[in-house]
């Protein structure tokens, strides 16, 4: 009996520390899946998480780590351009500041053609004594200085009239006064809570930011013009349905959108030079779709012309994260919450697949050609 | 005092005080540690010597950048000169900067993403030590670093060498100096043993 009671202590002890060990355990390396070194875009990898941006070729090697969660790259100065515990930095390879401006981003930061720093911050204010949190986007110049700053706080009574007009956008009906104040207070309440996180009280979630390049659509529809802001609004909280609108460069007035009904976020949508639109969406999660896919649609007809589905195991969180990019080959890469960076033919054929078991927060991954970063990877 | 022994004397001095943040010691300990390097500092020879060898220089306006290379091991200073106390002091505030948040976790772009991400290793996190002795303002580093000398790996089998980062700014002088030290991980000898002994 007590030989048993024995082995019973024994096992119990061995399951303890076996999954105490899972727990504790330290961080992996990356695996590199599938090579096919033929069909894949040469070049390296950026991948971005919680803590850093790390720059990686096609076999894993370590190329750079970056401080920030954030980063981007001024082109023509050998400079990084990052998000660093609250604040808009830009340094050189050998870490020597070059400007540092206090500044929370969220989600986006852009070097533009012309060298400025576009990018999404936090703003709060209080509005009947309840905090709401808002987005702005905030333009710098290549010296750090402040060029213009744009709020949905400043202008959320232009963006409330905009989506009430469409009720594919907005999911509620407004009770009572349509004061800005009120409105924006009752929402707050009403969709949140006064017990949940402060942060969540929000209603204009914007998660992408992309200054539009020369494309084809805009020999169509001057609204595609080179110049125009591709800007992203998601279904935070449940108030608006997800949707992407294209607005002028200096008014920030609407000039197209494209509502996505199936989704819960959409995230990178880019201009191609084609004239079409790439996103990553991830399904909406109240639906029994697992999934999350990459459209390629034409803005003109709103129709999608390209589509590829990730059918994800059952996780957690799989309604939010994720980023594609269409590579000068026509392959497009792309990245999820799972952990896994991978590039697919037009085709749909897998050619490169990577994956880091560490991380749920594996934020983007972006393509970058070996030329462009020969200053940061070589000894120059 | 020329420019190489100036470096030299930083990097005996930095030395002691990467000794002093790995064990910890107590503030008179280390004091006497640096009393101790500038009672030495004349024994010191004005080049690198032993297996190092000058393998790189590059001058800009007001600065200089020297690389040596041993069979094992591979230095970096890079020097400013001429610079002001407080340009010096922001500089070295905000390389402390970068390179305390190489280790940090930022805030997720999305607060209801959950994780399981396993962070950075307390024992592979930077080990930091300031300090003032007379003229001299040191911030020094222990970290590790990947095969490209590339700081911010946390996964033992892509970490290659033990790393000293010291940045040395002295204020009479007004000279901002910046030590990169790497060798490899599993030689069994510590950072300052290797570093006195190839200055002298």
């Amino acid at each position: 009996m007590k030989t048993r009671i024995f082995l019973k202590f024994l096992l119990i002890s061995f399951l303890f520390i076996i999954s105490f060990h899972s727990i504790a355990q330290n961080p992996t390396r990356p695996t590199l899946l599938i090579y096919d070194s033929t069909r894949v875009c040469d070049g390296f990898i950026m991948w971005q998480d919680k803590t850093k941006c790390q720059l990686i070729d096609r076999n894993d090697n370590v190329l750079y780590n970056f401080p920030g969660n954030l980063c981007s790259f001024y082109d023509n100065e050998k400079k990084i351009v990052t998000h660093v515990a609250g604040n808009l930095v830009v340094y050189n390879k050998d870490l020597d500041v070059q400007w540092k401006t206090s500044t929370y981003i969220d989600h986006e930061l852009q070097v533009t053609p012309d060298n400025k720093v576009l990018v999404l911050s936090v703003d709060y204010d209080s509005i009947n004594h309840m905090w709401v949190r808002f987005d702005a986007i905030r333009c710098f110049d290549s010296t750090g200085k402040e060029l213009y700053k744009w709020s949905t706080l400043a202008h959320c009574r232009y963006l409330l009239d905009f989506v009430m007009k469409d009720p594919n956008i907005f999911r509620y009906k407004i009770q009572g006064s349509h004061d800005p104040d009120s409105v924006l207070c009752k929402m707050a309440a009403t969709l949140t809570g006064i017990d949940r996180n402060f942060q969540d009280r929000e209603l204009f979630h914007m998660n992408s930011i992309q200054v539009i390049p020369t494309n084809e659509s805009e020999k169509k529809d001057s609204v595609f013009r080179q110049g125009n802001i591709l800007l992203s609004f998601c279904n935070y909280n449940d108030s608006l349905v997800t949707f992407l609108a294209i607005v002028n460069p200096v008014s920030y007035k609407i000039l197209w959108y494209y509502v996505q009904k199936d989704a819960k976020q959409i995230h990178t949508p880019r201009m191609l030079p084609n004239g079409n639109i790439l996103m990553y969406v991830n399904s909406d999660c109240r639906s029994e779709v697992d999934s999350s896919f990459i459209d390629e649609i034409n803005p003109i007809t709103k129709q999608v012309v390209w589509n590829y589905v990730e059918r994800f195991p059952k996780v957690q969180m799989r309604c939010s994260h994720g980023s594609c990019q269409r590579l000068p080959n026509g392959n497009t890469l792309i990245s999820n919450i799972n952990g896994y960076i991978y590039e697919v033919t037009p085709d749909k054929k897998i050619v490169w697949k990577w994956h880091t078991n560490d991380t749920k927060h594996l934020y983007r991954a972006n393509w970058y050609p070996k030329d462009k970063l020969n200053w940061l990877v070589n000894d120059e | 005092m020329n420019k190489n022994l100036r470096i030299s004397l930083y990097l005996l001095l930095a030395a002691f005080s990467i000794n002093f943040a790995i064990a910890q010691k107590a503030d008179t300990t280390f004091s006497r540690m640096l009393d101790s390097a500038m009672l030495s500092s004349a024994k010191i020879s004005c080049k690198l010597k032993g297996d190092f060898k000058l393998t790189k220089q590059q001058d800009a306006p007001g600065t200089r950048k020297l690389e040596f290379k041993s069979i094992t091991d591979f230095l970096v200073a890079k020097t400013w000169y001429n610079i002001d106390d407080s340009i010096a002091l922001k500089m070295m505030a905000d390389k402390k900067f970068l390179i305390e948040n190489l280790f940090k976790t930022q805030p997720s772009p999305y607060p209801d993403a959950v994780s399981n991400q396993v962070e950075c290793p307390l024992r592979l996190k930077p080990v930091p030590f300031d300090t003032i002795y007379s003229n001299l303002k040191v911030s020094s580093f222990r970290l590790y670093a990947n095969d490209r000398y590339i700081y911010g790996e946390c996964t033992d089998d892509v970490i290659i060498y033990t790393s000293a980062y010291i940045l040395a700014y002295n204020i009479k002088e007004k000279t901002l100096v910046e030590i990169k030290y790497f060798t490899p991980k599993l030689k069994p000898v510590n950072i300052p043993e290797v570093l006195i002994r190839k200055v002298r």
